[in-house]
């Protein structure tokens, strides 16, 4: 006969089998079933809530092969069948080029393709621009590699979705994303992004590729949980080339105040959400901004192009191309043979493979 | 060693640095001081002339101090009794611009450090006839009894599904300062709902006392760390009404709030209280030297972020109350709903917001065991003192904003709250 389970040991949702977890959203004790159960009816939830999707659409899932796009393509495949969405999905992952991390990861997107059925569509930077992030890391130094990766990253996304005719992403942003946003916006007084920080979905004027974050509200510690419980593969290394400083300090806080109040990043989010700014009083429409480094905002925000590339900017050239250009001064006119522009990841890997 | 030179007169040595600029001790306390002034540059606030006193009384305003035996505190006090002596020496027929009240409170000292504190600190400023002759009065105010005078504290429940429920019909009289302490447990809601109170209650003295303007001692660096503890409390939509419109509206009445200070630094607070002999005023400070993170604040963990982020990136303090003066006050549709525990204005209903998001129905029991277990659990519910936070009984719905839900969203049982 079953030993008696204590009845403070239950599941706080079912009642009736063991908890074998504390949900960090809400402290609730919950048993595996009860977990999965309520973080994809949660998702499910979001998408009927904020109508992110339409009968027949296709969707591209942002892949990368790392925790929240892995456990993004296994809830959209399990919801898409189980509330019949009648969305058409499909892996679209990007190439940045970093030796030793990017390779490895998209190993796994690769299986993932196979697990989940859905068709895959690789991207590189290499292809897009003719640099990979080995080679701007060689060039520009390891501090503002994010950036560049960041603005080339969005760019390659929308014209990896153009190319496969599909015009809504979705991303594994998850809500410690968002909370992080919120608060490195107000750290930095972005007030431009600060009423955009905790947009579900972001949608310019004009951009042809819509893109959403239905994880809005998932934990990244209950992503993970629920990966384990699932038995997920995923890739779980980080990117090789350090994060940015500032953006680091804001993680580290999150954390702490996370520790001491884990319902800190919903209340983070619903503060965005009540973040409302002043209305200027100046006339947009006869104004023109010169930012700092001479480039001149265009008077209608929304739906302008790049006069080089074509893809939607706010100035005459896209941050993408000013980035390129600033490269392409950079760029080392004799290359010695045999020398390497791989950056610490593949150094890593290699080490790792060294045995006495 | 060479003593550099204060960068302002040129010919004094410096003794403070601050902002990359040395000051000698006269220059740096003018340069706190013309921060202030620049933040009371209303008319209202200048010296009044007449041939007697009673020429000015009608045109000169009443201004209340919120005074809490902090740093802040003690400068902005400072500065507004040199400021008062200034008008007074202008010319023979000068009169002080405005009528202060010192309103000394604390939260954690007794009132009887509280009585002799303020007593030593009249002293230092020539005693009773010194500032009454400034027109500044010094009250004490005892947040304790400012709470029990209320009818009574009410009980206040957080169901599952975040409804939020009250029972008037057994009031009970108590404590609502040790109340918070005893009912909850998280330590950074203590803080926040106590936080709550010394709002309420400097608010409400104020309005009491007919008062309309309200001066409060936060500086640059205090006013960063509410506009993120703010944030991360849910509390986002209470920056805007700290930093950007400087008005509160109670009851019908409207108070505005100025923050003299708010373009000093704490290390500039420390810095003046050093020069000018203050520190000895300030109410003892917790040393948080070892406490583990676990065992902080909210608050306690934004001021050491600022502490840790300021000498690399000096800006960020600014920065962000800057943009928190760059937000308003969202727009609530309909009626005006005000929360039962803060009073401030509802703009989305939490409940509705937390239901959305939060799913909180399992997966029913299927085999025999499971069953079994469900059954031992809905006998073990059947205790009156649990049965009691399921049933409605009494009680009534009562609105509350998001940042208090937060704070309840743990509690298990009622929250006593001297609740309107």
């Amino acid at each position: 006969m079953p030993s008696a389970v204590k009845i403070n040991a239950l599941c706080e949702l079912c009642h009736c089998r063991k908890a074998v977890m504390r949900r960090p959203k809400n402290l609730q004790k919950l048993c595996k079933e009860c977990f999965i159960h309520v973080f994809e009816t949660e998702i499910h939830r979001t998408i009927q809530r904020e109508h992110l999707f339409y009968r027949g659409e296709s969707v591209a899932i942002g892949a990368s092969g790392g925790k929240d796009s892995t456990v993004l393509a296994a809830v959209m495949k399990t919801l898409n069948e189980r509330y019949d969405y009648g969305l058409h999905l499909i892996l679209l992952s990007i190439d940045e080029g970093i030796v030793g991390y990017r390779d490895d990861s998209l190993a796994t997107v690769k299986r993932n393709q196979s697990q989940y059925e859905m068709p895959l569509e690789i991207v590189s930077y290499k292809q897009l621009y003719d640099w990979t992030m080995d080679e701007i890391v060689a060039c520009s130094g390891i501090k503002s590699s994010c950036t560049y990766c960041g603005v080339l990253r969005r760019q390659a996304l929308d014209r990896g979705a153009l190319k496969l005719e599909v015009h809504h992403v979705i991303t594994g942003h998850n809500a410690d994303d968002m909370a992080e946003t919120v608060l490195l916006n107000i750290l930095r007084g972005d007030t431009a992004r600060i009423e955009q920080s905790v947009n579900i979905t972001t949608n310019s004027q004009g951009s042809p590729v819509k893109r959403s974050k239905p994880f809005k509200y998932a934990y990244e510690k209950e992503i993970v949980l629920y990966a384990h419980y699932r038995k997920l593969d995923y890739f779980s290394t980080e990117c090789t080339y350090a994060p940015e400083a500032f953006r680091g300090t804001a993680r580290t806080l999150l954390k702490n105040l996370e520790l001491v109040r884990p319902s800190c990043i919903l209340d983070i989010i619903h503060s965005g959400e009540q973040l409302k700014l002043k209305h200027k009083r100046r006339n947009a429409s006869s104004e023109m901004e010169v930012r700092s480094n001479g480039s001149v905002s265009l008077p209608n925000k929304d739906g302008n192009r790049c006069e080089r590339c074509g893809y939607l900017s706010t100035n005459r050239i896209c941050k993408a191309c000013i980035l390129l250009e600033g490269l392409e001064i950079n760029r080392a006119k004799v290359q010695i043979d045999g020398t390497s522009v791989d950056g610490a990841a593949k150094l890593t890997k290699t080490l790792e493979h060294l045995a006495f | 060693m060479v003593i550099a030179q204060c960068q302002k007169c040129k010919r004094e040595p410096s003794t403070v640095v601050s902002r990359k600029e040395t000051f000698c001790k006269s220059c740096f306390l003018k340069f706190v001081k013309g921060k202030q002034r620049k933040q009371m540059k209303d008319g209202r606030f200048k010296v009044k002339y007449g041939r007697n006193e009673d020429q000015t009384t009608e045109k000169t305003v009443s201004a209340i101090l919120a005074f809490r035996f902090d740093g802040s505190s003690l400068v902005l006090l400072d500065i507004l009794i040199s400021w008062l002596e200034e008008q007074l020496a202008m010319s023979p027929r000068a009169h002080v611009g405005f009528n202060l009240t010192v309103l000394c409170y604390s939260l954690e000292q007794p009132q009887s450090w509280i009585a002799e504190k303020a007593t030593q600190i009249k002293t230092k400023y020539h005693g009773e006839e010194g500032i009454s002759r400034l027109h500044v009065k010094f009250e004490i105010l005892d947040c304790n009894d400012e709470v029990k005078r209320n009818e009574g504290l009410s009980g206040i429940y957080l169901t599952d599904h975040f409804e939020s429920l009250i029972d008037r019909s057994n009031k009970v009289k108590g404590d609502a300062l040790k109340m918070i302490d005893t009912q909850i447990q998280d330590k950074s809601a203590q803080e926040d709902l106590k936080s709550v109170v010394e709002r309420d209650v400097i608010v409400r003295h104020c309005l009491q006392l007919e008062c309309s303007i309200l001066l409060l001692p936060d500086c640059m660096s205090e006013l960063a760390i509410s506009v993120l503890a703010f944030t991360a409390r849910g509390r986002g939509e209470r920056i805007s009404e700290t930093l950007g419109d400087n008005y509160i509206d109670v009851d019908g009445n409207r108070l505005e709030v100025l923050y003299p200070l708010r373009d000093i630094l704490k290390s500039e607070i420390e810095s003046y209280l050093k020069i000018c002999d203050l520190e000895r005023f300030q109410a003892p400070k917790i040393d948080n030297t070892f406490k583990s993170v676990k065992n902080k604040t909210v608050n306690e963990l934004v001021r050491e972020y600022f502490e840790s982020v300021e000498p690399e990136y000096p800006e960020v303090i600014s920065t962000v109350v800057k943009a928190g003066s760059k937000l308003r006050i969202p727009f609530s549709e309909g009626d005006v709903k005000r929360c039962g525990i803060c009073r401030e204005i509802i703009n989305d209903d939490p409940q509705n917001w937390l239901e959305s998001i939060t799913v909180n129905e399992g997966i029913p029991a299927k085999t025999e065991e499971e069953k079994r277990n469900y059954e031992l659990y809905l006998s073990s519910i059947q205790r009156p003192e649990e049965r009691e936070l399921y049933t409605a009984g009494n009680k009534e719905s009562i609105s509350l904003c998001f940042g208090c839900v937060a704070d309840l969203r743990n509690l298990r049982g009622k929250f006593s709250w001297p609740a309107d």
